[in-house]
C-alpha cells in the first residue's frame, strides 16, 4: 500500500479542521488537541512524517500566536497548526512523540521566548551551565568554538577514554544573525538579496527555494528558459559544494594534495559561474518571475566541454577515495549509523548514505521534471559511503548539467513580474523545499498583503544533520571527530537564526545589548 | 668528515647546520608545494620563520609549570647540537646506541613538557608522542644497529669505517633502509605519521603551548634532528660503501629527502592504532633484512 494524499487529507478532515492545500501542494490542518492528533498520525506509518521544523506567528487580528509543526516525508510538507492565546508563555513538547523535534523546538523557544515543557536536555543549544562540582574520570574535550577542524565558530564537546569517544555533546548558538527578523522587515524583493547571504556555498538554493516560494504564493508561472537557467545554476553549485565539501574532507584528514588537486578543478565550475552569473559566490541571478541574465550558446559550449573534463577529474577522486588503502583506513567503518536513525534524523547525501532513495529534485520542481536523472545511493551508512555518496553525485550532476544545456528551449528568461508590485495576499501561507547541497532546504511564507511579508522560516539541511553526529561520534576515535563533523558536511552559519539563553530565560536583547555580549 | 681543529671552525659548523637543517624543511615545503602545483614559499622561509617567532611574545598558560617547557627545549637543542658534532666528527668514534640516546630522550622530554602543560590537546599529543616515539626510536636503533652490527661486529661508529660491497647487499640494506626510513618520517612527525601533533585533530599536540622563543628553538632543536638522522642513515646505509664518504651520503641525504617529501605529500595521516601495526611490520622487515645480512656476513 502506498502514500495516498486523498486517504491523508480525508483522516486531517475527521482528526482536524479548517484543512487546505497551498499552490505547491502541500497540506495544512489545525488541531485542538495537538498531542492525541499527532499519535495518530505517527500511528500511519504508511506515511513516513518526521518533523520538519517548528514554526510559529501571531495573528494580531484574533490575539492568537499559532504554533506551526512542519512534517515531511517524500510526498508532501504537512503543516500541524495549534491555537494559542497571545502572549502564551509555555507549550508542551512533542519530542516524546517525534524525538526528532528536540533541536526544532530548541530553536523555537529561543527564537519566540515561549518555553517548551518536557523538552529533553540535550546541550545542542548553547547554556551558561553550572560548572559540575564532581570531576568526571573521562577526559573532556572541546572542539571548538575556535579549532582548526571548524571553520565556523561551533562547541563540540566530547568525553574520551583513552582515544575512544564515550559521549558526545553538541552546543550552537555561536553566531547570531536575526536573518529571519530582518526578512520580515524587507520587501520581497530585497529578501533575495538577504537570503543569498545565508550561506555563500550554496546562495543559489536559497533564493530559488525563496523566489519559489513567493512565485508559487502568488499563483505565478515562470518562462521555461528560466526554469532551465536556475536548474543549470543549481547544479553548477552543486557541483562546487560537494567539491569545496571534498577538498576540506581530505584536508582534515591530513591529505592536503588532495585538496589542491580537488580545488584546482573547483575552479572550473566557478569560472563557469562567474561567465553566468557575472558572481563567483552570491549570484544575484534570480528575479522573482525569472532570472535576471541569459546563458548564451558559447557558455553552453563550455559547460559541455568543462563537464567532461569534470567528469574525468571525478573518476579519479573515486578511484583514490575507494580503492586507497591509507583513505579507507581512515574513513569506512567510522562514524556507521543505523539505517533507522538516519531515516529520523539526517537529510541529503548522508541520509542518501544509509540506501535512502530520497532526493527533493525527484519532486520535479524548476526543468527537474523534464530531465532523467539517477538518484544516487550507497549501503555503507559510514563516512565513506557519505563521501561516494558525493562524489558520484558530482558525476550525476555533470550529466544533469549536459541534458539541461541540450534540452534547454528558446524564448523569454525574465518573466513579466514588475518587482514593485509583488505581494502576497494576507493570510497566504507558502511552504516550498529543494535539493540543497546538503539536503533538504526548506522554506515558509506567510503574506499580511503588503510588500512586506508576515513570516518567513527557514530550516537548513545541517539543522537536521546536527542531531545525526552525537550518534555518529561516540565509539569512534579522537582522530576520526574531525572527519565525522565535516562528513555531515557542516554550515553553522547557515543553521542559525537567534538566540540567547540565560538558565532558560530568553532576553531579549537591543543592538547595544548585543554589541555588548559579542565583545564580552 | 674531517675533525673541527679550532674555533673559527666551530662557528662556521654551527651556522652551517643551522642553516642546512632549516634548508631541509625548506625543500620539503618547496617540493610539497611544486607536487601540488602551487608556487610554495622560498626554500628559505624556515629560516625567516625562526626570527620571526624569536621576537614574538611569550604566552604560557597560568596552570603550566613553565620552567619545565623551558627545560625540555634547552635539553632538546643541546643534545640536537650534540648529535650533530658527533656526525659532523667532532668527537672521532661513538657508540651507536650512546648516539641514539641523544636524539632519542629530548622527544620524551618535550613530550612530558607538554602534558605538564596541563593544556587537554597537549595531554593528548604528548601521550601519542612518548608511544609514538619510543615504537619510531625502536626501528631506528634496531634496523640501523643490525646493519653495523652484521657488517663490523661491533655498535662502535667511526668515520672511516668501510665495507665491502656486492650486490648481494641490495635487497637485505632496503629491507633495513625502508623501516629506518619510514621512522625518520615518524620521530619528525611528517605524514602520515603526524599523529602527535596532528594540525586538525589535536592543534599542535604537545607543542600547542609552546609560544615565542621556546617553539623557535622547539623547531630549531626538530630540524636539526631531522638533519642528524638524515646524515646518520646515509652515511651507515651508503657511506659506509665508499672511501670518500662525502658525496655518497651528501647524495643518499638529498634523496632520502626527496622520499620523504613524497611520502608526506601522498598519503593522509594515519591514526595511532594503525601506526602501532605499520611498526609491527617494519620490525617484521628489519628481522628478515637482519637475518638475510647475517647468513651472508657472520
Amino acid at each position: 500500500m502506498n502514500f495516498n494524499k486523498s486517504v491523508l487529507i480525508k483522516f486531517l478532515e475527521k482528526n482536524g479542521k479548517n484543512v487546505k492545500t497551498d499552490n505547491a501542494g502541500h497540506v495544512y490542518v489545525e488541531v485542538e488537541n495537538l498531542k492525541e492528533f499527532l499519535k495518530k498520525l505517527k500511528e500511519r506509518e504508511i506515511d513516513e512524517f518526521r518533523v520538519m521544523c517548528v514554526n510559529g506567528y501571531e495573528d494580531k487580528k484574533t490575539n492568537s500566536f499559532y504554533v506551526l509543526y512542519h512534517f515531511t516525508n517524500p510526498y508532501l510538507i504537512l503543516t500541524v497548526k495549534k491555537r494559542f492565546d497571545a502572549g502564551v508563555k509555555e507549550i508542551e513538547s512533542i519530542s516524546d512523540i517525534f524525538c526528532e523535534a528536540v533541536i526544532f523546538e530548541e530553536e523555537f523557544a529561543e527564537k519566540f521566548g515561549i518555553k517548551v515543557k518536557n523538552i529533553p536536555q540535550t546541550g545542542l543549544f548553547r547554556k551558561e551551565k553550572e560548572v559540575p562540582k564532581e570531576k568526571s574520570k573521562m577526559c573532556v574535550v572541546n572542539i571548538g568554538p575556535q579549532h582548526p577542524a571548524l571553520i565556523e565558530p561551533e562547541n563540540f564537546v566530547v568525553e574520551v577514554e583513552g582515544e575512544k569517544v564515550v559521549r558526545a555533546e553538541i552546543n550552537l548558538g555561536y553566531i547570531h544573525r536575526g536573518i529571519e527578523n530582518i526578512a520580515s522587515s524587507k520587501n520581497y524583493v530585497q529578501n533575495i538579496y538577504l537570503m543569498e547571504r545565508i550561506c555563500g556555498i550554496c546562495s543559489g538554493v536559497h533564493t530559488s527555494t525563496y523566489a519559489l516560494c513567493v512565485e508559487n504564493a502568488m499563483n505565478v508561472e515562470i518562462p521555461e528558459r528560466a526554469k532551465y537557467i536556475r536548474s543549470v545554476v543549481l547544479e553548477l553549485e552543486r557541483l562546487h559544494s560537494h567539491m569545496l565539501w571534498l577538498g576540506i574532507f581530505s584536508y582534515e584528514m591530513g591529505l592536503d594534495t588532495m585538496f589542491q588537486y580537488i580545488f584546482k578543478t573547483r575552479e572550473y565550475v566557478l569560472d563557469i559561474l562567474e561567465k553566468i552569473t557575472g558572481n563567483r559566490v552570491n549570484y544575484s541571478i534570480i528575479r522573482i518571475g525569472g532570472v535576471r541574465r541569459d546563458i548564451s550558446d558559447e557558455v553552453c559550449k563550455e559547460i559541455k566541454e568543462r563537464c567532461k573534463e569534470i567528469k574525468k577529474d571525478v573518476s579519479e577522486w573515486q578511484d583514490v577515495f575507494s580503492t586507497d588503502d591509507a583513505i579507507l583506513s581512515r574513513i569506512e567503518g567510522v562514524g556507521k549509523v543505523k539505517r533507522a536513525t538516519a531515516k529520523t534524523y539526517a537529510t541529503g547525501p548522508n541520509l542518501r548514505a544509509c540506501n535512502v532513495k530520497e532526493d527533493r529534485r525527484q519532486d520535479g520542481y524548476l526543468a527537474y521534471g523534464d530531465i532523467d536523472f539517477n538518484v544516487v545511493v550507497e549501503k555503507g551508512c559510514d563516512v565513506l559511503a557519505s563521501t561516494l555518496v558525493r562524489i558520484r553525485e558530482m558525476k550525476e550532476s555533470c550529466e544533469i548539467l549536459e541534458r539541461l544545456v541540450e534540452k534547454m528551449p528558446k524564448g523569454d528568461y525574465k518573466g513579466n513580474i514588475n518587482p514593485l508590485t509583488v505581494r502576497v495576499n494576507d493570510s497566504v501561507e507558502q511552504c516550498f523545499r529543494c535539493e540543497a547541497p546538503r539536503g533538504e532546504v526548506f522554506y515558509y511564507i506567510r503574506g499580511n498583503g503588503s510588500d512586506k511579508p508576515d513570516r518567513v522560516k527557514i530550516r537548513t539541511p545541517t539543522l537536521m544533520n546536527y542531531q545525526l553526529l552525537p550518534a555518529m561520534l561516540i565509539g569512534c576515535d579522537i582522530a576520526s571527530i574531525p572527519i565525522i563533523i565535516s562528513s555531515v558536511d557542516p554550515c553553522f552559519s547557515c543553521c542559525e537564526r537567534i538566540t540567547i539563553i540565560k538558565d532558560d530565560v530568553v532576553e531579549k536583547m537591543t543592538i547595544e545589548e548585543l554589541k555588548k555580549y559579542g565583545e564580552r | 668528515m674531517a675533525s673541527v681543529e679550532n674555533l673559527s671552525l666551530y662557528v662556521i659548523f654551527a651556522f652551517l647546520s643551522f642553516a642546512l637543517s632549516f634548508l631541509c624543511l625548506g625543500v620539503i615545503r618547496k617540493i610539497r608545494a611544486r607536487m601540488q602545483n602551487r608556487r610554495g614559499p622560498p626554500i628559505t622561509q624556515p629560516i625567516w620563520d625562526f626570527f620571526k617567532l624569536i621576537g614574538k611574545e611569550e604566552i604560557y598558560n597560568a596552570l603550566s609549570q613553565n620552567f619545565l617547557l623551558v627545560l625540555a627545549v634547552f635539553f632538546s637543542l643541546t643534545a640536537a647540537i650534540m648529535t650533530l658534532s658527533i656526525i659532523f666528527g667532532v668527537i672521532q668514534s661513538i657508540n651507536f646506541l650512546f648516539l641514539a640516546y641523544f636524539m632519542a630522550f629530548p622527544q620524551i622530554l618535550i613530550c612530558l613538557a607538554g602534558i605538564s602543560s596541563k593544556n587537554i590537546y597537549s595531554m593528548i599529543g604528548g601521550e601519542r608522542g612518548i608511544i609514538q616515539s619510543v615504537l619510531s626510536e625502536i626501528v631506528f636503533i634496531f634496523g640501523s644497529s643490525l646493519l653495523i652490527f652484521c657488517l663490523f661486529k661491533t655498535l662502535n661508529i667511526y668515520p672511516g669505517m668501510h665495507y665491502k660491497f656486492t650486490p648481494f647487499f641490495l635487497l637485505p640494506i632496503a629491507l633495513l633502509y625502508v623501516p629506518v626510513l619510514m621512522s625518520i618520517i615518524a620521530q619528525i612527525n611528517l605524514n602520515p605519521f603526524s599523529i602527535s601533533d596532528a594540525h586538525q585533530e589535536i592543534v599542535s599536540g604537545y607543542a600547542t603551548e609552546f609560544s615565542g622563543i621556546a617553539y623557535a628553538y622547539y623547531l630549531l632543536s626538530k630540524s636539526l634532528k631531522f638533519l642528524s638522522l638524515l646524515l646518520i642513515t646515509s652515511f651507515l646505509f651508503m657511506g659506509v660503501f665508499f672511501t670518500e664518504k662525502v658525496i655518497p651520503v651528501a647524495i643518499f641525504s638529498i634523496l632520502a629527502l626527496f622520499i620523504t617529501s613524497w611520502i608526506s605529500v601522498s598519503l593522509p595521516r594515519t591514526r595511532i592504532i594503525r601506526y602501532i601495526k605499520i611498526t609491527l611490520l617494519l620490525l617484521l622487515l628489519e628481522i628478515l633484512g637482519g637475518l638475510m645480512l647475517y647468513a651472508k656476513v657472520v
